[in-house]
């Protein structure tokens, strides 16, 4: 799953342990959601997405569908 | 600060009932081996379930202040780990000088002088079987459980 997160928080000026507490996280959850290796919970995005005053469809972006065999 | 200090004093106690028994098993064992069977047996057991329930409460503690990636993390840890550490044993039972190393501790502990090596490892073989197996069963059952209560109707969200 592709996401803004990076880009959210760089115009915020936020820092990743920032969001972390804002939306009450560890860090490595914030680095790993980040660079698309973690997939959060739906409460989490919408925690994040609360942080940055979004819509969660602003911040994440699913992956295409992969083609059915 | 009191809040952490009020909830890292039961964690230090767990974790020395966690620890504590297994010691005392091992510290004791040339007493336990002149005790009667049964004896021997309620002792071990005892420290054996003090062992495995404070492990438990201890991870369910720390598993409530963990995020949902530290979770993941201890459920991938786990899993893994669980199946390394039971293919390890199994391939360790495999080398000759680790089945001599057994066989040469239970002498010791039991002190008898000379046990039968294919006895004893036929015992600890079935001990360690036991156990998968145990814990294979209790998975499927907590499944079964965790099946269930997940399926139920749906909550009151008014």
């Amino acid at each position: 799953m592709k996401n803004r997160i990076r880009v959210l928080r760089a115009e915020r000026r936020w820092s990743q342990a920032e969001l972390a507490a804002q939306v009450g996280v560890s860090r490595n959850s914030i680095i790993s959601i980040e660079n698309g290796h973690f997939d959060p919970s739906l409460s989490l995005a919408f925690a994040i997405a609360d942080a940055f005053g979004c819509k969660i469809e602003d911040i994440f972006e699913r992956d295409p569908p992969k083609p059915k065999a | 600060m009191s809040t952490q200090r009020q909830s890292s004093l039961p964690k230090a106690l767990l974790f020395g009932l966690m620890i504590i028994p297994p010691i005392c098993v091992v510290a004791t064992m040339p007493w336990l081996a002149e005790q009667p069977d049964a004896v021997v047996f309620l002792l071990t057991g005892i420290a054996a379930a003090l062992t495995v329930v404070a492990s438990f409460i201890l991870a369910i503690l720390h598993d409530r202040g963990v995020d949902e990636w530290n979770r993941s993390n201890a459920r991938f840890s786990s899993q893994w780990g669980w199946t390394a550490g039971a293919s390890l044993v199994a391939l360790l039972l495999a080398v000759p000088p680790i089945r001599d190393l057994i066989t040469v501790w239970v002498a010791s502990w039991t002190k008898v002088p000379d046990p039968d090596p294919t006895l004893v490892l036929i015992t600890f073989t079935f001990g360690f079987m036991a156990t998968v197996v145990a814990q294979l069963v209790c998975t499927a059952v907590l499944s079964v459980a965790w099946t269930a209560w997940k399926s139920r109707g749906p909550r009151d969200l008014a």
